[in-house]
């Protein structure tokens, strides 16, 4: 059954010490094309509401027209929407595979999945490539020194270097 | 069916939703901001409201705070409906005090479901369109008066239009928990002869929550015949959907005449041996006025930190259950002192939820 829905686009953008709610109209682009876009280093929103980290429930404001630098941001959360935030491959790659992962970013731990080849090489994971935000699918989001605050999405764009570690592979105990 | 209003800024959203809940058989009213949707809602009074939270100017959760503060909107049922869908988005939602929180996007089917339980949960807690509530012990000191204004408050809160009454001969305290100047009384209005319900207003105080107090004298006065205090509640009960009386705190014509005229009798009992033995004798006395048990409710209000007794011990001899028990909170004094009820000034407070709770 259909969804009733906005046809715009709901993102969650992190900064370090802020949230800013956007809905965007995305005009026939994805949201990572839009942040992967090397010809410009921001990013312009219709309407923004502002939240700090430490109370992301509570909005501070709202703002008609706002601006990010996209080398500035941390991560963006889309809850629900993949089909407007990323382009899916259209076959899949037999030699590529879903991995978990856990990263570091300021503030920041976040665990799901990384699509990424079977024989993984992270350093050019990270090194190689003209993308400057990771695609994490299915993601949480959790505040390192308050747990109980999180956020999770179908999608998760981490810009890379925001990314102070990146672990790769199913967790193991001791 | 029921009228709903929805407030949201997509325009495509707000028909499809439009169509969704006239197919569910109910009327929609819609608005696009904030401000408007307050309007309608105070002129309209809707059932339900279904609140966007990304709306420019006046966000979602201030429409919902405005609406639970204002007495014409304050007992609507509220839905928030959003694609802010994060569990803090939720916590928020709730923290505003809307009864629910749903994350855009949502099926319709899911969507009707959710407005049609909040709708007959809110109709089954709204009770029936009347009742007279007596707040009652014969032992002073055990909070009745805290109870009574915090329980009015609260019924008022829920969108009740509700008069508190203070049946003392004097000195009364309830205009003083409610920092209000009692310059008319109850007594002033038994004394003027007066039979009507228009007649009634001039002798009612008002306060900023909306609620109307009919106030005790501050310096003692002569008790009006009983039939007055019937008339009384019989006026009342006909120009509002609750009244909650506090009682006199003596066994007497005027007393009688508060509990036969309510349909629910709150006897507070404090956990300490002289409630528990006024408790009794009020129990005695009710049933020899033929009081039915139904309508007897003990509440224990637990006015100390440390209680002298246990409330089973309590049930134990007195052969019957609490309905409810208040927790002991120390800002009570301070409430007092100040003018401001808990139910106003910390609403979230463990003594305003449980009143809340024993109203719902």
């Amino acid at each position: 059954m259909s969804q009733l829905g906005s046809r715009r686009l709901t993102a969650d953008i992190f900064a370090d010490s802020h949230r800013i709610s956007t809905q965007m109209a995305l005009r026939g682009r994805v949201l990572s094309d839009s942040l992967n876009d090397a010809n410009t280093s921001y990013l312009e929103l219709d309407i923004a509401y502002v939240s700090r980290i430490d109370h992301p429930g509570e909005i501070l404001a709202d703002y008609a027209l706002s601006i990010v630098r996209k080398d500035r941001l941390t991560f963006v959360v889309v809850a629900t929407g993949l089909e407007m935030a990323i382009k899916q491959n259209a076959t899949t790659y037999a030699y590529r595979r879903q991995w978990p992962v856990f990263i570091t970013v300021p503030g920041f731990e976040i665990t799901g999945q990384i699509e990424a080849p079977t024989n993984i090489d992270l350093r050019a994971l990270m090194a190689i490539g003209v993308e400057r935000f990771i695609p994490i699918f299915n993601g949480k989001a959790t505040l390192s020194m308050n747990q109980t605050i999180q956020f999770s999405g179908e999608l998760i764009l981490i810009n890379k270097t925001a990314i102070e570690v990146l672990c790769i592979g199913d967790k193991s105990t001791q | 069916m029921a009228t709903i209003l929805v407030i949201d800024d997509d325009l495509d959203f707000q028909q499809m939703l439009r169509l969704m809940l006239q197919r569910g058989g109910h009327k929609v009213i819609t608005t696009g901001d904030g401000p408007d949707g307050l309007t309608k809602a105070k002129q309209l009074k809707p059932d339900m409201a279904i609140v966007d939270v990304m709306m420019p100017g006046m966000n979602g959760y201030q429409v919902v705070r405005k609406m639970r503060e204002d007495p014409d909107t304050a007992g609507m049922s509220i839905l928030v409906l959003t694609a802010r869908a994060q569990p803090v988005d939720r916590e928020a939602a709730l923290a505003a005090r809307a009864d629910d929180y749903i994350p855009k996007p949502v099926a319709p089917n899911e969507l009707l479901a959710k407005v049609n339980e909040l709708l007959a949960h809110h109709q089954s807690a709204q009770g029936p369109a009347k009742q007279t509530t007596s707040v009652l012990s014969l032992r002073g000191g055990v909070g009745v008066t805290s109870i009574a204004v915090n329980l009015a408050l609260g019924w008022q809160a829920r969108g009740r239009s509700t008069c508190l009454v203070d049946l003392q001969a004097g000195p009364g305290q309830a205009a003083l928990h409610l920092r209000l100047n009692a310059r008319t009384t109850w007594i002033d209005w038994a004394i003027s002869g007066d039979t009507s319900t228009n007649g009634l207003s001039k002798f009612l105080l008002p306060h900023t929550s909306g609620l109307s107090v009919l106030a005790a004298p501050i310096v003692p006065m002569n008790l009006p015949a009983p039939n007055r205090v019937t008339t009384l509640l019989e006026l009342l009960r006909e120009r509002f959907e609750r009244v909650i009386v506090d009682a006199p705190r003596i066994w007497d014509a005027t007393c009688a005449a508060a509990v036969l005229a309510a349909d629910n009798i709150w006897l507070i009992i404090a956990p300490e041996v002289g409630s528990l033995q006024s408790a009794v004798g009020v129990l005695r006395a009710l049933k020899a006025a033929r009081i039915s048990d139904e309508r007897i409710n003990l509440i224990a209000n637990q006015i100390m930190p440390n209680p002298g007794l246990v409330l089973p011990a309590i049930e134990k001899a007195l052969g019957q259950g609490f309905k409810g028990s208040l927790p002991y909170d120390e800002a009570q004094s301070g409430a007092i002192g100040q003018g401001v009820p808990l139910m106003i000034s910390q609403p979230d407070s463990l003594f305003a939820a449980a009143i809340k709770q024993l109203i719902s």
